[in-house]
């Protein structure tokens, strides 16, 4: 630990102008690392991949072969076809935009808010408040559904996006996550900060924020998953086609109960839902990798 | 908005900005906090208030009519070796995913956060995009992946000589393929975090050290894994409970099954509470004891782990 | 629901702060499109009564629905059909017992055979026996019609129901020189059969998921009965009879065909089967009759279909109907249980009837159109003879005894609990598998916590 202490102590606000912030394995050279993160990257993808490819193949070659094959013999866009066209697709791909849109903003904003309470300010019943946070990060989804499915129908918001957001505008996931991420931010910074006069608020959002933007980040693309693959709850929250989310039109593949699997068309679904979330990955990636310029407190 | 709430915490830092008794109450906090527990009140305190008088009932799947029971939902399950069983695959489940899945991540995220001139995005890709497919997507690939007569995995170790297990069919290996599918899936997730508690490293740490002669994992140890122990603190208390709460891949994966053999805690309270014949009350009663469980982990973390870790 | 009243105002708050925070917001004018689009559509003209039709048919099965809803609404003016697909049965389940506390079940429902005995004690029913007109009930089949009866007359309309039928790859038949199965065969003659099969080089004689539907099948097709009190028809079940005579028989005979190498062990699933058979890895499958169409369509060989066997112990009795029924949701409100009722009607008429069933393998419940079917339907099973073994099937089961009382075995059991019964079915199939326990001690085993099942339940409804 004793490389910790100094760590702790050292010279965290020094001059940091002639460091390469990138270096920081560069004694191997770049050939090891590309070679284990392309085994690595190959094996951990390679299921998608699968899925990518089965999606081009027809349904009699999926099923009617002893030895799978990872390529098509006859390549096909019915999948596609079938998945698009077997609910209204387009329609379901707007609301599950809403729905995410708005849960993703609400947790994203109100967990800020609260991670930064509970890193940095002293309050009576903290303790006791955090450990109800954490309380409900561990409440499993099917104790708090029926009495919640009850509430949003005597509020009338079944069918409604209230019903398909409200509940999930906060996330004690996402709390506890900045919390922790809030803490590891010096201290220092945040006492040198008041006494430049800075205000809580301003400090939040002109220093903790940006500082914590791979944090926040990733968490963003947390919450967007989150909200994006939830099943369950919108299907039995809304009844009515219009206001039904993409999962249900995936999951209206994997229901089959008596018949065969489409693999295909499941695939084909899958791929198209999952476009949104790989954009939405890439565009905060690249606030992932801002987020590798801005630490290191050299702004 | 954004200038209301400005003007708001504005008004509560007002105080004198450097006094040494900042230790003092800040009442501001609690306008931070409003949001979130607002929330959680209703949507979550609430129902659990409401699930807690459930589980002293029998309650009718139609709803309604209620037998109440006392705490003959909790006796029975103390009683009930599906039970214990049940809280017995949990914890397996917890010891399959929970090591190797944050292992995993954290060697991956230490490669990932080495500066590379090119192809860095597409290894990120690579390795992030199973974290984008939900669970149930996830269980019917691997179902498919699995199959011991057409299965892919099979079909691989077959061209090295190996005779593939019947994964999802077998109660050893049905826990195994389950672990395998969620530590797979989790596994960006937890790459994403531990590679953002990396970022959050001062890089001038790692340059003393280079100054010192410390070689690469040197560094690694003695810089990047203390440094990252309120990230690893985070994973392991989060990954717990996620393990805990698995239930979209045994879903479609194995059904619990065979037999009993992957049917952990909270896969027993859906099946009782949302398929076939619906025992609400005995399912809540079963949810208090999944929370107890994870509430008695948890504790222990925080305990055990919570104090080795090292804020900055 | 007083008690939420008092939530409701600290919600409203909550709204307002939300709708401010997300005012300058793109997503707030979709949700307000969005919200108009709905309203729109939903604003027909004032005299039509709407009825809400929610059903679990997935993709091609619920566009025939669809085109069947559709055929309706436009066939008069004064009832619009919403038909609306709910996702699996349990999906379907789950939203119309969560709808049932909140006051927003739908007209019609459609729901599983296992459900019965509780969607009978839900309460909230019009039975259909109350809406139909007199002698109505007689144009059924007996099986389906009987099925989802009570003491005083058919409750609810059973609308795609199924058979269990073997399917085999009849190239693998020829190989092997095997003639297609005799209708009435025994487990003997099935273990003939795969010995035969097996030594013309089939990997594997059989497919089928260890799910609990083969079990119950095959134990009435052997004349076993499920539970007793005559399979909870004349009083409601109190105890599961399938641990005894035939009931062991029947476990034994399917656990045995995966334990001696006859069958894969695949598990409780009806898709990774498929895989196997379309691979030509088995000769035959268990499935159900519904899968007809997907099993010509995707296969690359010949396939052909039999009768499910029946134990060497018993004579052959025949099957009980599967599927699911639609049952009529009391709305308390005549005119619209009437309109809802009127929809059900449509759908058993013979035009419907043929579409449905051609469309999907699902069998026509109209006795009408199997004593006297009309020539596009003949044709039909011409040149589609594997719709026809299901019908054959069915028809020539034996509803009643030798001395004309009820054959209670193949009308199949009814009690509350029995979707978790069939689960501990599923897990009785492991434990001699891979538990090393014999047919008779799962099934014992199985039957303590089946009857503590239907004891908690009937204390309950009786309470």
């Amino acid at each position: 630990m004793s490389t910790a202490d100094v760590t702790a102590t050292g010279d965290v606000l020094g001059d940091t102008e002639h460091v390469e912030p990138r270096g920081r394995l560069s004694r191997f050279g770049e050939i090891p690392v590309h070679i284990s993160l392309l085994i690595v990257g190959l094996i951990v993808a390679m299921p998608i991949i699968i899925a990518l490819f089965m999606s081009f193949t027809p349904l009699p070659e999926i099923v009617g072969r002893a030895n799978p094959k990872l390529l098509p013999d006859t390549w096909t866009l019915e999948n596609y076809d079938k998945a698009w066209t077997a609910s209204p697709f387009p329609r379901y791909v707007l609301n599950s935009f809403v729905q995410t849109g708005f849960i993703t903003l609400g947790q994203v904003l109100f967990s800020v808010l609260a991670g930064y309470a509970f890193a940095m300010f002293d309050f009576r019943f903290k303790n006791a408040l955090f450990a109800m946070v954490i309380g409900s990060l561990i409440i499993p989804f099917e104790l708090t559904f029926i009495p919640n499915f009850l509430l949003i129908s005597d509020l009338g918001w079944a069918n409604t996006y209230q019903g398909l957001v409200v509940p999930f505008l906060a996330s004690a996931f996402g709390v506890f996550m900045l919390r922790q991420f809030f803490m590891s931010i010096p201290r220092d910074l945040y006492e040198a900060a008041k006494i430049d006069g800075a205000s809580d608020w301003f400090y939040l959002w002109r220093v903790m924020v940006p500082l914590s933007k791979g944090a926040i980040s990733a968490f963003t693309i947390f919450a967007f998953l989150g909200a994006w693959n939830q099943y369950l709850w919108p299907l039995v929250i809304t009844n009515e086609e219009s206001m039904r989310t993409a999962q249900i039109g995936i999951r209206f593949f994997l229901v089959n109960q008596e018949r065969a699997t489409d693999w295909g068309a499941i695939m084909a679904g899958a791929m198209i839902v999952m476009i949104p979330t790989l954009v939405v990955f890439i565009v905060a990636q690249r606030q992932l990798v801002k987020g590798i310029a801005m630490s290191g407190l050299k702004g | 908005m954004a200038q209301t709430m400005e003007g708001k915490a504005g008004a509560t830092s007002q105080a004198p900005p450097h006094r040494r008794h900042r230790r003092r109450y800040n009442r501001g906090a609690y306008f931070y906090l409003f949001p979130t527990f607002l929330i959680l009140a209703i949507f979550i305190y609430y129902p659990i208030i409401e699930s807690f008088r459930l589980s002293l009932n029998r309650v009718a799947p139609f709803g309604g009519k209620e037998l109440f029971v006392g705490f003959e939902n909790y006796t029975r399950l103390l009683q009930s070796a599906d039970f214990w069983n049940t809280v017995k695959v949990s914890l397996w489940f917890m010891v399959g995913t929970v090591p190797v899945g944050i292992g995993l991540a954290v060697a991956i995220a230490i490669l990932l956060s080495v500066p590379l001139k090119r192809l860095s995005g597409i290894y990120r890709t690579l390795i992030f995009v199973p974290v984008v497919i939900s669970s149930a997507i996830a269980g019917v690939l691997f179902r498919l992946l699995y199959n011991p007569v057409v299965g892919f995995f099979n079909h691989w170790l077959s061209l090295i000589g190996v005779d593939g297990p019947n994964w999802l069919n077998e109660q050893t290996w049905a826990l195994v393929a389950v672990t395998i599918t969620v530590v797979w899936r989790q596994l960006g997730f937890n790459v994403i975090i531990a590679l953002a508690g990396i970022q959050q490293i001062d890089d001038n740490l790692y340059e003393a050290a280079k100054v010192d002669g410390a070689g690469v994992f040197k560094r690694i140890w003695h810089i990047t894994l203390p440094m990252l122990t309120p990230t690893l603190f985070f994973l392991t208390i989060v990954n717990v409970i996620i393990s805990l709460q698995a239930f979209g891949e045994i879903n479609i994966l194995t059904d619990g099954g065979p037999g009993r053999a992957t049917t952990n805690l909270v896969y027993q309270v859906f099946v009782d509470g949302f398929v076939g014949t619906h025992f609400v009350g005995r399912a809540s009663a079963q949810a208090f004891m999944l929370a107890i469980l994870i509430i008695a982990i948890s504790f222990i973390q925080f305990r055990g782990l919570g104090k080795r870790v090292h804020y900055q | 629901m007083k008690r939420f009243s008092s939530m409701i105002g600290l919600l409203l708050a909550f709204a307002l702060i939300a709708a401010a925070c997300g005012g300058d917001d793109d997503e707030t004018t979709e949700t307000t499109a969005g919200g108009d689009a709905t309203e729109t559509t939903a604003a027909a003209s004032g005299e039509v009564i709407e009825i809400e039709f929610w059903h679990a048919m997935a993709d091609d099965l619920g566009a025939v629905v669809d085109s069947l809803v559709g055929q309706y609404n436009a066939s008069q003016d004064a009832v619009v059909v919403n038909a609306t697909f709910q996702g699996s049965y349990d999906d379907t389940y789950n939203a119309f017992l969560a709808g049932l506390s909140a006051d927003t079940a739908p007209n019609i429902i459609q729901n599983f055979d296992l459900a019965a005995q509780t969607m009978f004690d839900t309460g909230a029913l019009v039975p259909a026996h109350e809406l139909m007109a007199a002698g109505e009930a007689e144009s059924f089949l007996a099986a389906p019609r009987d099925y989802y009866s009570d003491e005083t007359g058919m409750v609810a309309m059973a609308f795609n129901s199924s058979t269990p039928i073997v399917y085999y790859n009849s190239e693998m038949f020829d190989a092997a020189g095997l003639d297609a199965p005799a209708t009435d065969w025994t487990f003997s003659d099935f273990l003939d059969t795969c010995d035969a099969l097996e030594a013309s080089g089939v990997t594997n004689c059989v497919t089928f998921g260890t799910v609990g539907w083969f079990f119950e099948q095959i134990l009435a097709n052997s004349g076993g009965l499920y539970f007793n009190n005559d399979n909870g028809r004349t009083a409601r079940a109190t105890e599961v009879a399938f641990n005894s005579g035939q009931g062991v028989e029947v476990f034994e005979f399917l656990t045995g065909l995966i334990a001696d190498g006859h069958a894969p062990s695949l598990g409780n699933t009806w898709s990774d089967t498929d895989s196997v058979f379309f691979a030509g890895e088995a000769a035959m499958i268990f499935d159900s009759t519904s899968g007809a169409r997907g099993m010509q369509e995707n296969s690359t060989f010949d396939v052909k279909t039999a009768y499910i066997p029946h134990s060497d112990s018993s004579e052959r009795n025949g099957v009980v109907i599967g599927g699911a029924a639609l049952w009529l949701i009391d709305s308390d409100d005549a005119a619209t249980n009437q309109a809802a009722w009127d929809f059900m009607s449509f759908m058993t008429n013979e035009a419907p009837q043929i579409e449905w069933h051609t469309g999907t393998g699902y069998f026509p419940v109209l006795a009408s159109l199997q004593t006297d079917p009309p020539a596009e339907l003949q044709t039909f099973w011409d040149e589609n003879p594997n719709f026809r073994t299901a019908i054959d099937q069915l028809a020539s089961t034996d509803t009643l005894n030798a001395d004309g009382s009820t054959n209670y075995a193949v009308l199949g059991g009814r009690a509350g609990p029995f979707p978790e019964i069939r689960r501990i079915i599923v897990e009785a199939y492991s434990e001699v598998l891979d538990g090393g326990k014999t047919a008779q001690e799962a099934l014992d085993a199985a039957a303590e916590k089946a009857n503590q099942a239907l004891t908690d339940y009937n204390e309950l409804v009786d309470s």
